[in-house]
């Protein structure tokens, strides 16, 4: 029961895991679909929130497991006593990179001197949440394996330009700002290994994910700079959001490594790590390349993967003790 | 344990099959493509009018472009590759004014007809496929040639306006540019001053009329223009000693036929436009023999789509689409989008809608069906929402629902 000491401490990581998911984005959309579609979002997070009413309930649960799996005493030679299972949560945040394999546009340059409308990539400035749980096997007290299904977004961004001239000296600029937002189901399965036995473990790790995609969302602002009126005038010319699930195909797959340390806190491990991932194949799908409503303005999907430098934390709650006086941990 | 590992394989199965699309993307091709051939030039305009498939398959297309101090637009040709890449375009000589919306094939040669812009005489341009244009013959006997189609022995059947006398004049012209037949029909002096929708209709893009001409089949043509003050249909015979032909009465230019294609066994695919506001007729039989007449008014039973915008012109055009024999309208609607509506060609039933381009303004020119059964639409995409540049579409059979 000892472990409900550390209800508050879960609680509060839930909170701000769902909160930053909530405040993070859309603030810049104002198409009314998009609006009721993140209504929807957000009631979702509230649902995932209120979990945190039932969390005593899966602690209680977690405890009862433990008493389940008591043994009657401790034997260095028994193998029940190498390995352990846990059980845990886990959140933190994630920058995401672009990896472009090949360009497209839907605007052709037909002059003599090609205008280029590569689209220039802001990659690792935009930080996501993601949370889910743990499930552990450790070996030995130094070799684990986990599955860390979770709740994941990525987002990045690109823009680029166009323009038209007059002999006059008159012109149309336009900068086209693309956000894109899309969340994933993720299943990384990490092999993890400790350096020590010690409280403060560090630990290196590598693993595969798979992750399947759940929402995707687009918005483009188009910003003018416009002398055909007379003047010099800049302005906000249009701003376009659409969903974009068909822009991407659902599954990615990649690999991930990194490292981190856990400490153990009474029976429970506190964990934090920092890890890259990078996604192994194009996530566009081809298919569906021009088949939405920015393709005109000249935006239309490059080839690309995903890559992001995340950091997580976590907190581990065995599932066996491992000795007469109720140790769970080492 | 036993169970773990089922629930364990059944999982990874699912993922398993759930992961296919990695794979099935890497073979994929985009089923929609849209590409813009844009210049930085302001006064690079270009609005294309139709299109044709080249022996090699890629596409010829006949533009609409400016000319420098005129009132006339300007012709320009453009070729695109069969998968959409830009291979180059030429404008032809500024003396040669853009008249009539159409590319001729006829025996691998390509044919435009336009007008000189100082004598107002019809022009027969060959276009090869390497863009170079020349003059094949001047028609001095034609002026204000207002529209072409071809009969069944490859020569032109060209409406034209002789201002001189208030006529509407239909002319056979072989490709040598030899007027073969000609037969005229009065416009009449009166009240309705047809001189000045004619003259709009060359100098104003937003103001052009659907005039059409070409052959019924059995030796009956067909003209959609000025006949009896009105812009009216005309069935006729150049050979026949009729009194009148038989016509559907428009009215004036605010009531009037827009698209036609003959079917068959007297059957046709119409548009109407009344007041601007447009009715499809994907299938009706009308008489067409001489001396028979009726007004377009009392066609009935047509389909009214407020959706298309004010002063379009609707092209139709029969494919075989899906191994079905399709009637395809093709517009512009008050959207800004295209629109094509497929019905079936034998009983005249909706197959399925399309729309084409978002975001920026979108006007049609051409359509043609690919070897592979695609729909290649060539139109014009206002880029920056004003400039208007060279558009492709292209959709295959999956983006078809028929």
């Amino acid at each position: 029961m000892g472990i409900l000491r550390y209800y508050p401490v879960i609680q509060k990581i839930l909170v701000i895991n769902c909160n930053i998911l909530l405040e993070n984005e859309y603030s810049d959309v104002i198409n009314y679909q998009e609006k009721e579609k993140i209504t929807i979002f957000r009631a979702s997070m509230r649902c995932a929130m209120d979990l945190r009413r039932i969390l005593p309930f899966v602690l209680l649960c977690m405890c009862y497991l433990g008493f389940a799996q008591k043994r009657g005493g401790y034997n260095s030679k028994d193998p029940y006593t190498f390995t352990q299972f846990y059980i845990g949560i886990r959140g933190g945040g994630a920058l995401t990179g672009v990896k472009v394999y090949d360009r497209f546009s839907s605007l052709i340059s037909i002059d003599s001197i090609p205008e280029n409308y590569d689209k220039k990539y802001v990659n690792y400035k935009r930080l996501t949440a993601f949370s889910g749980f743990e499930i552990a096997f450790t070996y030995k007290s130094q070799f684990t394996i986990s599955l860390q299904p979770s709740y994941r977004r990525q987002s990045f961004g690109y823009y680029y330009s166009n323009g038209w001239y007059d002999t006059s000296g008159t012109y149309l600029k336009l900068k086209n700002t693309v956000n894109i937002k899309s969340d994933y189901i993720s299943l990384p399965l990490i092999l993890r290994y400790d350096f020590t036995k010690t409280a403060l473990r560090p630990f290196i790790m590598a693993g595969i994910f798979y992750d399947i995609r759940s929402q995707s969302y687009k918005t483009l602002t188009i910003h003018a700079e416009d002398t055909e009126a007379g003047g010099n005038s800049s302005y906000q010319k249009e701003q376009l959001a659409s969903t974009a699930n068909a822009i991407f195909i659902r599954s990615a797959i990649g690999w991930l490594a990194g490292a981190g340390c856990s400490y153990r806190l009474g029976n429970i491990r506190v964990i934090a790590d920092l890890s890259y991932r990078s996604g192994m194949h194009n996530i566009v799908n081809q298919k569906n390349r021009y088949d939405n409503i920015f393709s005109p303005t000249g935006d239309v999907m490059d080839n690309l993967k995903l890559n992001q430098f995340q950091f997580s934390i976590g907190c581990l709650f065995p599932i066996k003790y491992l000795t007469n006086s109720y140790e769970s941990v080492d | 344990m036993k169970n773990t590992a089922r629930i364990i394989s059944i999982i990874l199965l699912a993922l398993l099959i759930n992961s296919c699309d990695i794979s099935k993307n890497k073979k994929e091709g985009p089923e929609y493509v849209l590409k813009i051939y844009n210049t930085t030039s302001i006064a690079a305009s270009f609005k294309p009018k139709d299109v044709v498939t080249l022996p090699d398959g890629s596409y010829l297309v006949l533009s609409t472009t400016p000319i420098p101090n005129s009132s006339f637009s300007g012709i320009s040709v453009s070729k695109i590759s069969s998968t959409g890449e830009f291979m180059g375009s030429a404008t032809l000589d500024a003396n040669w004014a853009y008249a009539i919306p159409n590319l001729f094939a006829i025996n691998q040669k390509y044919y435009t007809i336009a007008m000189d812009v100082t004598s107002l005489s019809a022009l027969l341009i060959e276009v090869d496929q390497n863009l170079v244009a020349k003059l094949s013959s001047t028609i001095d006997a034609i002026q204000y040639p207002i529209s072409a189609g071809l009969d069944g022995d490859n020569q032109f059947v060209i409406q034209s306006y002789n201002r001189e006398d208030k006529e509407t004049i239909v002319s056979k012209v072989n490709i040598s540019g030899a007027e073969t037949a000609r037969k005229s029909f009065p416009i009449g002096f009166g009240d309705n001053d047809v001189e000045v929708p004619i003259l709009r209709h060359f100098t104003r893009e937003d103001e052009r009329l659907p005039f059409l001409s070409g052959s019924l089949g059995g030796g009956r043509f067909y003209f959609n223009g000025f006949y009896n003050y009105h812009l009216s249909t005309v069935y006729f015979s150049f050979g026949s000693s009729a009194v009148k032909p038989g016509y559907l009465l428009g009215f004036e230019t605010d009531r009037m036929i827009n698209g036609f294609l003959p079917l068959g066994g007297g059957f046709f695919a119409l548009s109407k436009s009344d007041y601007k506001n447009y009715e499809l007729i994907p299938r009706v039989q009308l008489n067409t023999a001489d001396a028979q007449f009726s007004s377009n008014d009392d066609l009935k039973g047509g389909y009214k789509l407020p959706e298309l915008k004010g002063n379009t012109s609707i092209k139709i055009r029969r494919l075989t689409l899906k191994g079905k024999d399709v009637v395809v309208y093709i517009s512009d609607t008050k959207g800004k989008q295209l629109v094509l509506y497929f019905y079936d060609a034998n009983s005249g039933v909706l197959l399925s809608t399309k729309y084409l381009g978002d975001s920026n303004p979108f006007e049609m020119g051409g359509i043609v069906v690919t070897p592979t059964n695609s729909l290649v639409i060539i139109g014009t995409c206002y880029v920056g929402s004003r400039y208007p540049k060279i558009c492709y579409f292209s959709l295959t059979e999956n983006q078809l629902t028929l």
